[in-house]
């Protein structure tokens, strides 16, 4: 028997599991520090990158620094299309050499877009039912599009509020009714805020699994 | 500490690097902590072992030094296969398999036919005991069967009630060889050794 077979083998079995998921997660993880501190150090979030595209090897910074300037034609793990590393490069020739943007307000808002156009792209039934950059806060909080469609609508509408649901089951205070939802503007209009959160939940719920079945699995 | 016992070496261009040991622990390894309980789980030199459940192999990397046969590790997860796959790049018994252990027929279309002695499962899951008894199609009568239980993952009650219900069910299809309770190295585990019954 060979082992060289069954590592390679297994090596594209991996790449088939890496989704593109983990590409939104990542530019979200980006416009949550930016909109913490606008010069925060991406040294650690470019870091998960790598490890995402190039899984196997290990990094210093000299290879991140390479990293940055490579055209990710070799890739053992996630492979990007022409627009995504169109997207990637945006971001990258903003860096300094401390990996800290050099015009962080302006950035803010090109991430923000490509965020969304990453999500019209693999998530256009979710694109219609909530704002996208609150669907990818979703994602991000859940750790991944996998675990989130095992989840039912009812653990969606409180996703974010882990907190005051437990202090509900331990301390009997009232329930919670919304976490991450509350940021949308159909909640925030609403005179029932409560019940639009259930609402659109349950769209969640429903077009998840539209997306994923449809056009991510394949 | 003096300079003498540091575990500090000097390389040639003057600069100092760390000398890493790495040491099998009961604690992170539930072979190794049947072991220290006096269990029989000792390796012969040219065993083949099917191991379901590899995680990101830390236990893989001790049991290869002891048998120079091939160990399949079977790894569901892909976060924890990248590591195996790094580890299986380094040491050359290992073989890794991206599957569920519950597919079958793709594990026994890879392993071909190739006689394994030993096959360890652990993996927490609900159906802990039908993916063992699934796989057990794989080897001949004469196979060890090593079974670690995490009763927590099957049930939340009280986990002694469960054992024994896991118990009467391995009795269908075991025979029960050696058994014992893997506290205090870790916590609601039990650890069985099995055979298939005639």
């Amino acid at each position: 028997m060979n082992q060289n077979e069954f590592i390679i083998e297994a090596k594209n079995e991996v790449r088939k599991s890496i989704l593109k998921d983990n590409l939104i997660i990542f530019f979200t993880r980006v416009l949550e520090d930016l909109r913490k501190d606008e010069n925060s150090c991406l040294f650690g979030r470019i870091k998960d990158l790598y490890y995402l595209i190039n899984p196997y090897e290990d990094s210093t910074k000299k290879e991140i620094y390479f990293f940055l300037k490579n055209d990710f034609s070799f890739s053992e793990g996630l492979i990007l299309d022409d627009e995504e590393k169109s997207f990637c490069n945006i971001l990258f020739s903003d860096l300094n050499s401390d990996f800290i943007l050099v015009n962080g307000k302006v950035m803010k808002g090109r991430v923000l877009g490509i965020i969304k156009k990453l999500i019209l792209k693999y998530f256009p039934n979710s694109y219609e039912v909530i704002e996208p950059f609150i669907f990818a806060k979703l994602i991000c909080s859940v750790g991944g599009i996998e675990r989130m469609i095992k989840l039912p609508s009812s653990t969606i509408q409180l996703i974010g509020a882990e907190k005051a649901l437990f202090r509900h089951k331990t301390k009997k205070t009232n329930s919670p009714k919304y976490g991450l939802l509350y940021l949308s503007k159909k909640v925030q209009e609403s005179s029932n805020k409560g019940k639009a959160a259930r609402q659109i939940s349950n769209k969640i719920f429903i077009s998840i699994k539209l997306d994923y079945y449809q056009i991510i699995v394949r | 500490m003096s300079d003498d016992e540091t575990p500090l070496l000097r390389c040639a261009e003057g600069n100092f690097i760390l000398k890493m040991y790495t040491k099998w622990i009961p604690e992170k390894s539930k072979w190794k902590a049947a072991y220290e309980k006096g269990l029989d789980v000792s390796l012969n030199e040219n065993e083949n072992i099917l191991y379901l459940g590899a995680s990101s192999g830390s236990t893989i990397s001790f049991i290869s030094k002891y048998t120079k046969g091939i160990i399949f590790s079977v790894e569901k997860s892909p976060k924890m296969m990248i590591p195996l796959i790094k580890k299986s790049l380094k040491i050359k018994n290992v073989f890794p398999l991206f599957c569920d252990a519950r597919n079958i027929d793709y594990i026994n279309s890879k392993i071909k036919d190739t006689k394994i002695n030993i096959l360890f499962q652990d993996i927490p899951s609900f159906d802990q005991v039908e993916i063992l008894i699934n796989a057990s199609k794989l080897v001949d009568k004469d196979c060890k069967i090593f079974f670690s239980l995490k009763t927590k993952s099957i049930s939340q009650g009280d986990s002694f009630v469960t054992y024994k219900k896991v118990k009467e069910k391995l009795k269908k299809f075991f025979e029960i060889i050696d058994e014992t309770n893997l506290e205090p190295y870790h916590k609601f585990h039990w650890f069985f050794i099995l055979k298939k019954s005639s």
